[in-house]
């Protein structure tokens, strides 16, 4: 009952269950297992017709409710194949069926590789591993049994050589995906507009997980930008969240890439986490995101899953130049009070250059307010004045907005970024954790010159120190990371930077050792060459020794009976010691008398016959190989006995 | 070379459908799964054809065998490697001889064919291949097996009226009872007064007391007959699509045993090799069966110079069975003629699909793959 089909049947049922995204169901169906081995009879109980009805509704029943859950209507057919297992668990089957049932509970693992994607997968792995092989071979070993069913025995190799076999075929495998761009079995879902409220004093956010992102340079990852200010809130505007195209690729070395692995997505809506100008974009996104006008990346509906992706950007981009259209817009602000206009201008001075105007903002903001979380709200009709006239303290929002305003009041187009500032940078991976206390909002202001620039007049701004982790926890999340990135989004792109990684190492290995080893790994290698040639000079004497294969093969077989015979003789206390020759044991068993001497003496010819005079067995010969090894091992009575000290006289030395 | 099974192609297409599914997919775990699959494909290529080569087939000297009957003999399955291996059939072009299930290292196993031989013949070793599909069945691998030797199916016998017999002399053991007296045999006669010469053992002593003088036992002298049967070995096609030849051997295999049982000795030739094989009376006939499982069709009809050469092979005094594939109107002139004007016993063995209506004179039987009756109006 627990052979090892059922048991993957079970490990397929499990993992089936796992598509609900819970505990509940592959214990359900586990249990279901559990009693169909129970209720399993000799006859079957459940008419043929009536197992097809069931299965055909079960797949009619999945596809057309697997939906309802928002998940791919695919894996839902997998539910209805549990039926299908259920049904044929209930009687004995035939090898077709048995393969059948094989390749379904194959088909439920493959579902459990989508549906569990976290470290809990290695276990399905190991149980695949060991259950995948057994169950076919089980499945072989039933189609050839003759008299008694016998299990063949898998050594362990085969299984150490099965797990590099796999670990090769993922790492080399060709991987594709052509349906990234648009799913046809997954549907819409709303989309969310950025919006900040300056007045409000805000709240504390918690330590969910985000994202992690990995790359050089990284400080600032916008999630979106907010271009319009009506005095009160700053929102995107339609126009700003438009697509656009991805801009052609900026001199190469400028560009940076970033890897970014999303873990909460219902944290990030529908937007890309990016920073700078982004200009390539790949990865497992199963739909095409596109490029919003104010450089974000958007999803045209909530993502429901994890996901991972690669992008390239560049920080500083001199030969983009803003629109007219666009600057109006980045320039629009409501007219401001007489007394906001005298104090930008005492705080800015005589300084004209817009870097230097927004630098020295953003200065003033960090030297003269008090950061706080909670802080009591504004006063909503006029935020901007009530923040910066009675330094009121604020959190990053209040700081940004205000910089923002009193830029575009100075004439530079500005706008409002909101994104995240990581500072948990795991030490051993070089990633960092975003979470979702890393949420900031800082101004952007665009320069001639360097393009969208970002200035932060939050006071710890830049300077957040960056956060330590316990070594034991960074291990932990490197390790999350590595499996996430590197094993189950492992991707054409990895593979493209696998071999050239290896193709560099080798190139730069050879030139290296031809440049400082030469004399000495040319030497190697001759010596290596010699031995090779040697060998192979040995093993061509010892085939031309023995003629062909087939002589090999006597020979072996020449071995092995007469290995078997000094076996059966080494028990009846005629041991042959390692100097004496076949002759010389042979003569020494004519001594002891022993009652099978004619049936020594005539394997013992054809041994040597076979191992030195390349003679070959006929087969009547080979027939009788057998049943004279069975008269000598059955031939350890009395009369062998009576003659065991003698023969072990010339042994024991004292003869 | 290693090659698909079907359970192999299933899960090919299975991975196809797999992979397929993989590019739509976010999570690379999938080709993890492919990977063991994939895995079990190359080990299995590398296990089969490690066991199509390390395997030793020792086949038994001789392999006998009866149209329809297992065939007889042990085969030898030797592993001749320090590796499990095995599950391999063993195939000819006529079908699968046997199969092998798991072998440990350098273990030996004794098989007995299951194979059932629909036609007679002599089927080569030398023919047979080693299929392994070590260890999981998804590939295979064929490798020939240099074996020396042959399976010969004998045409399968059945029950039948002895055919007749002519020339009878005594024999040992003989079924027909003669005319004179012996000393010895299984019919008791009666007793009869001694004669000087007779030996004491055959006195009566139950008779020899009543007062009558001593009596002796007396019993019938044991006869037996000759039957030559002519085998007409004419290409043709039976009406199961067969060789009328295949029929026609088994009617001569049928006569033969049902002869010998009856005590006669038989003298059999076919028209192809006219030179006679006698089987003794009370033998297997494993002879002329042997000669029966390898006799080939002949391209040209059976001729009345055929006929006469097969005769002339025959004993002088022997009944005559004619097994013939058709019914040829010259020929049966001839044996009217020739051999029943001669006062030759002669009888007609044809197959059910020719008449026997031009021979309504001679003695006429009908024979089918099965059977042998007599035709009624002969």
């Amino acid at each position: 009952m627990r052979d090892a089909t059922s048991m993957l049947i079970l490990l397929g049922l499990v993992c089936q269950g796992f598509s609900f995204e819970s505990w509940l169901a592959p214990l359900l169906y586990a249990l279901l297992w559990l009693v169909c081995q129970r209720l399993r009879r000799e006859r079957p109980f459940i008419p043929r017709p009536l197992e097809d009805l069931i299965t055909v509704g079960a797949v009619a029943f999945a596809f057309h409710f697997g939906g309802i859950y928002g998940f791919n209507r695919l894996v839902f057919i997998g539910n209805a194949l549990v039926a299908f297992q259920v049904v044929r668990m209930l009687r004995p089957l035939s090898p077709r069926e048995q393969a059948f049932s094989l390749a379904v509970a194959v088909v439920h693992v493959c579902v459990g590789a989508q549906v569990i994607v976290e470290f809990r997968f290695l276990f399905v792995f190991v149980a695949a591993l060991a259950l995948v092989p057994l169950a076919l071979a089980q499945l072989e070993a039933e189609a050839h049994r003759h008299e008694i069913l016998r299990l063949p025995r898998l050594p362990r190799r085969v299984f150490a050589c099965i797990a590099v076999l796999t670990a090769v075929f993922f790492l080399v495998f060709p991987r594709h995906r052509f349906m990234r761009y648009g799913n046809p079995f997954y549907g819409g879902s709303n989309r969310r507009r950025e919006q900040l409220d300056m007045a409000s004093g805000g709240g504390r956010a918690n330590q969910s997980l985000v994202f992690r992102i990995e790359g050089e340079d990284i400080s600032y990852i916008r999630s979106s930008t907010l271009d319009t200010w009506d005095g009160r809130t700053w929102t995107a505007s339609l126009w700003s969240m438009q697509a656009t195209q991805l801009r052609a690729p900026l001199p190469a070395d400028r560009q940076l890439r970033r890897t970014v692995r999303v873990v909460n997505p219902s944290l990030l809506g529908a937007t890309l986490p990016c920073d700078g100008a982004v200009f390539a974009l790949e990865g497992g996104i199963l739909v095409r995101p596109h490029l919003c006008r104010h450089g974000g990346l958007t999803l045209p509906f909530r993502m429901r899953r994890n996901i991972d992706y690669d992008y390239q950007t560049v920080l500083r981009t001199p030969e983009l130049m803003l629109p007219d259209t666009a600057r109006e817009k980045y320039l629009a602000v409501s007219p401001p009070s007489a007394e906001l206009r005298t104090w930008l201008d005492r705080v800015v001075g005589g300084v004209a250059e817009p870097s230097a105007v927004a630098g020295a903002l953003a200065r003033h903001f960090q030297e003269n307010h008090d950061y706080e979380i909670g802080a009591p709200d504004l006063d909503r009709a006029d935020p901007v004045e009530e923040f910066v006239l009675e330094q009121r303290p604020g959190h990053c929002e209040r700081f940004a907005s205000a910089l923002a305003v009193l830029l575009r009041m100075k004439g530079i187009p500005a706008r409002v970024a909101v994104g995240w500032l990581p500072t948990e940078k795991n030490e051993i991976g070089g990633f960092y954790n975003v979470r979702a206390r890393h949420g900031h909002a800082w101004t952007e202001a665009w320069i001639d010159g360097r393009g969208w620039t970002a200035f932060d007049g939050t006071p710890y701004g830049r300077q957040m120190p960056v956060e330590d982790r316990p070594l034991g926890l960074s291990a932990f999340e490197w390790a999350e990371y590595i499996w996430y990135s590197k094993i189950v989004e492992f991707s054409v792109a990895d593979q493209d930077r696998m071999v050239d990684a290896i193709g560099g190492g080798v190139r730069g290995a050879v030139r290296a050792v031809s440049a400082r080893l030469g004399p000495i790994v040319g030497l190697f290698a001759g010596v290596v060459a010699l031995l090779l040639f040697v060998r192979l000079l040995v093993s061509r004497g010892r085939c031309d020794a023995t003629g062909t294969e087939t002589a090999r093969q006597a020979v072996r077989e020449a071995q092995h009976f007469y290995g078997r015979m000094l076996r059966a003789l080494a028990k009846q206390g005629f041991a042959r010691s390692p100097a004496q020759t076949p002759l010389e044991f042979l003569q020494r068993m004519e001594g002891a008398g022993h009652p099978c001497l004619s049936e020594i003496r005539q394997l013992t010819a054809w041994f040597c016959g076979v191992r030195y005079g390349r003679r070959r067995l006929t087969n009547h010969e080979r027939v009788t190989v057998g049943a004279m090894l069975r008269r000598i091992s059955s031939a350890s009575g009395t009369g062998v006995r009576s003659t065991v000290s003698s023969a072990t006289k010339p042994c024991s030395g004292r003869g | 070379m290693p090659y698909l099974s079907k359970l192999g192609s299933s899960f090919l297409g299975l991975g196809f459908l797999m992979y397929l599914a993989s590019m739509q997919s976010q999570s690379g775990l999938l080709f993890l799964v492919l990977g063991i699959v994939a895995s079990c494909f190359v080990i299995n290529a590398f296990g089969a054809s490690w066991a199509s080569s390390c395997l030793a087939i020792v086949p038994p000297c001789s392999v006998q065998g009866v149209e329809g009957q297992a065939v007889e003999g042990t085969w030898e399955v030797h592993n001749t490697s320090g590796h499990p291996t095995g599950m391999a059939r063993v195939l000819g072009p006529w079908g699968e001889m046997f199969r092998v299930g798991a072998l440990d290292p350098a273990e030996t196993v004794h098989l007995t064919p299951e194979l059932v031989f629909d036609r007679r013949g002599v089927y080569s070793f030398s023919a047979l291949s080693l299929v392994s599909s070590y260890p999981f069945g998804l590939v295979r691998s064929r490798g020939h097996l240099p074996l020396q030797g042959e399976v010969v199916v004998y045409p399968a016998a059945y029950e039948c009226p002895a055919p007749r017999a002519a020339g009878f002399e005594p024999m040992v053991g003989g079924k027909f009872a003669g005319r004179n007296r012996s000393a010895s045999g299984d019919s008791f006669h009666g007793i009869r007064p001694i004669r000087p010469g007779d030996p004491v053992k055959l006195i009566h002593w139950a008779s020899s007391a009543k007062g009558q003088g001593l009596m002796v036992r007396e019993y019938d002298e044991e006869l037996s007959g000759r039957v030559g049967i002519v085998l007409d070995a004419a290409k043709g096609a039976a009406p199961d699509g067969g060789p009328i030849l295949d029929w026609a051997a088994r009617a001569c295999a049928s006569l033969m045993l049902s002869a010998l049982d009856a005590g006669h000795q038989v003298e059999f030739v076919d028209a192809s090799t006219p030179t006679s094989l006698s089987v003794p009376p009370f033998s297997d006939g494993s002879t002329v069966l042997d000669h029966l499982a390898r006799v080939e069709p002949n391209r040209t009809p059976l001729t009345p110079d055929d006929l006469d050469r097969c005769i002339r092979a025959l004993p002088a005094r022997a009944a005559l069975a004619l097994v013939l594939t058709s019914l040829d109107a010259r020929l049966v002139e001839h044996i009217r003629t020739v051999l029943t004007g001669s006062g030759r016993l002669v009888t007609l063995y044809v197959p059910v699909t020719a008449s026997g209506d031009g021979a309504a004179d001679l003695s006429v039987f009908h024979y089918g793959p099965h059977s042998i009756e007599a035709i009624p109006n002969a």
